[in-house]
């Protein structure tokens, strides 16, 4: 099944690729098309991500660390643990209003369906491996004031099975609402509520930031809990950063290695983890339209939990209730990825609202808090930029008479 | 192995978009080098740079989309009719120009005071002499 899974999604994005390129040449031979501006700020954007951390033996304890549930015949059974995830996922503006206030600001409105599979490949030495599936599609829409505010929803339902064996399927919500309080361009602070399976469990938290700094410059940005960061631009098309951010989520697993073995009937079991990354991130924004990112680290923090579907099955808000929790000592973790932006958008140049904009949108991931980068807020560098022109590139801004 | 599999189609992949899409297009380097030469010249505070930079850059998409759609015409005529559809679709460019530019006018000067909305005007011819300057230096 999983075979068949990979198969059919190397051919869809194949499929895909090839669609947007047909449809982009032939726009371009279309003579007769009337070229409008661009609608909106967004521009429809893929993006795919992948992170690997090393195999590691268990028993990893730490002594009297929380959260960890001693089981000596699971630890036996699991033998040694190992994750790594594959992520795909795209966003698309549906809806952008601007409206000129009579002050002179512009405010906007952006509604735009999100989308995201994840496929997250837990590997045990004990049991057969797993392949487990999230799947997303959400709604988000951000009000921008054109002033000093701007307010986020998003709303984001999502499935979860186990592709390898047979399992129920969960079906469970994120979401986030904020505002951001952008008291100048170097300095922001956001408050809101986050619902939120980040940290290998379901949790409802405040989301406290603050930024300083411009964010076409170096700036410090703690977003709690999504991330921490030092950001610094490397040249025009190059960031790099050191952050701190958690990864996890909560997956719906077949038990069929009966790892709950108290319970050997119950189908289905979650597998919760979470791991509290450190690490430098460098991105690479090689035009508007696409972006590739490579970062690495260490993970401080990691942490494994199994947790019962039939116990938890009248437990619709709360954290999960654990049977199983196992904590490990700091590994290494890779990561890279890409972000395709795809069509024009409108023009953002030192327009430090939109660009707080586009910060909110990738800092909260889309579905499975895959941070999609900045790539669309270009660098502010003192360094004058020498384009090497030739006369057609120019031609339609400047005038015969400007010759003379 | 399945993993190191992984990695080498995901590279390959990013390669390959690396291949598709280079590193900043001249028209993106020409943007920047205006936006760089007018925040230069017109020295904006940050409440009239928030309320100027959303309008110029809404001015700017549609003057560009108004050009783009001129450019497609062909500049080679076979016959009369060509030719006058190619002076036809120049005169409408000329004249979307005017209106932009009218209807910009009055937008730009609710969010910079008049001083430097002709500041501008000047920063933007400046700007066309500095292109020709790089020109002619190659």
């Amino acid at each position: 099944m999983i075979e068949k899974y990979k198969q059919y999604s190397l051919k869809y994005m194949l499929l895909s690729v090839s669609l947007i390129a047909a449809v982009n040449t032939f726009s371009q031979l279309d003579t007769t098309k009337k070229i409008k501006a661009p609608k909106h700020y967004f521009t429809p954007t893929l993006f795919s991500d992948y992170y690997v951390t090393p195999d590691k033996s268990i028993p990893q304890i730490r002594s009297r660390a929380k959260g960890l549930i001693e089981d000596k015949i699971i630890r036996n059974h699991l033998k040694s643990y190992q994750y790594s995830q594959l992520t795909g996922g795209f966003y698309v503006p549906l809806l952008t209003r601007d409206y000129e206030r009579a002050s002179g600001n512009t405010a906007n409105f952006h509604l735009l369906v999100t989308g995201s599979y994840m496929m997250a490949m837990p590997r045990f030495a004990g049991i057969s491996d797993h392949n487990l599936l999230k799947a997303c599609a959400g709604l988000r829409g951000i009000y921008n004031s054109g002033k000093k505010g701007i307010w986020f929803f998003d709303a984001t339902p999502f499935m979860s099975t186990d592709l390898s064996a047979s399992c129920h399927t969960a079906y469970r919500w994120g979401g986030v609402a904020l505002y951001d309080y952008m008291a100048n361009p170097s300095l922001s602070f956001r408050f809101g509520f986050i619902r939120t399976f980040m940290f290998g469990n379901r949790y409802h938290l405040p989301y406290m930031g603050i930024r300083i700094g411009r964010l076409d410059r170096s700036y410090f940005s703690l977003q709690f809990p999504q991330i921490v960061t030092f950001s610094f631009p490397v040249g025009r098309y190059v960031r790099g950063g050191f952050y701190a951010k958690p990864m996890g989520g909560v997956f719906n697993m077949a038990n069929n290695d009966t790892v709950y073995y108290k319970n050997p009937n119950e189908k289905t079991i979650f597998y919760g983890r979470f791991e509290m990354n450190y690490g430098l991130r460098i991105d690479a924004n090689f035009s508007k339209h696409f972006s590739i990112y490579v970062a690495g680290g260490f993970t401080g923090y990691k942490h494994l939990g199994f947790f019962s579907d039939a116990e938890n099955a009248t437990n619709t808000t709360g954290a999960l209730n654990r049977f199983y929790g196992e904590l490990f000592t700091p590994s290494v973790f890779a990561n890279f990825g890409f972000t395709l932006r795809i069509g024009r958008a409108k023009s953002i140049y030192k327009n430090y609202n939109m660009y707080e904009v586009f910060n909110t949108n990738s800092t909260i991931g889309v579905g499975s808090d895959i941070n999609m980068g900045d790539g669309n807020i270009p660098n502010d560098i003192k360094k004058k930029v020498q384009a090497n022109l030739k006369m057609k590139d120019v031609q339609d801004l400047i005038e015969a008479q400007d010759l003379y | 192995m399945k993993n190191k599999r992984y990695i080498l189609c995901y590279l390959f992949v990013l390669l390959a978009f690396l291949k598709v899409f280079p590193q900043g297009g001249k028209n993106e380097k020409i943007e920047a080098m205006r936006v760089a030469f007018i925040t230069d010249k017109l020295k904006l505070i940050t409440d009239e740079s928030q309320k100027f930079w959303p309008v110029y850059n809404d001015y700017q998409d549609k003057l560009k989309a108004a050009r783009q759609e001129f450019k497609k015409q062909p500049t080679t005529f076979s016959n009369d009719k060509e030719a006058q559809d190619y002076l036809d679709a120049e005169l409408l460019l000329k004249n979307r120009e005017y209106n932009l530019y009218k209807e910009y006018y009055e937008k730009i000067k609710k969010t910079i005071p008049i001083k430097k909305v002709a500041e501008l005007r000047q920063a933007e011819e400046d700007f066309k002499k500095e292109l020709l300057k790089q020109l002619q230096g190659k």
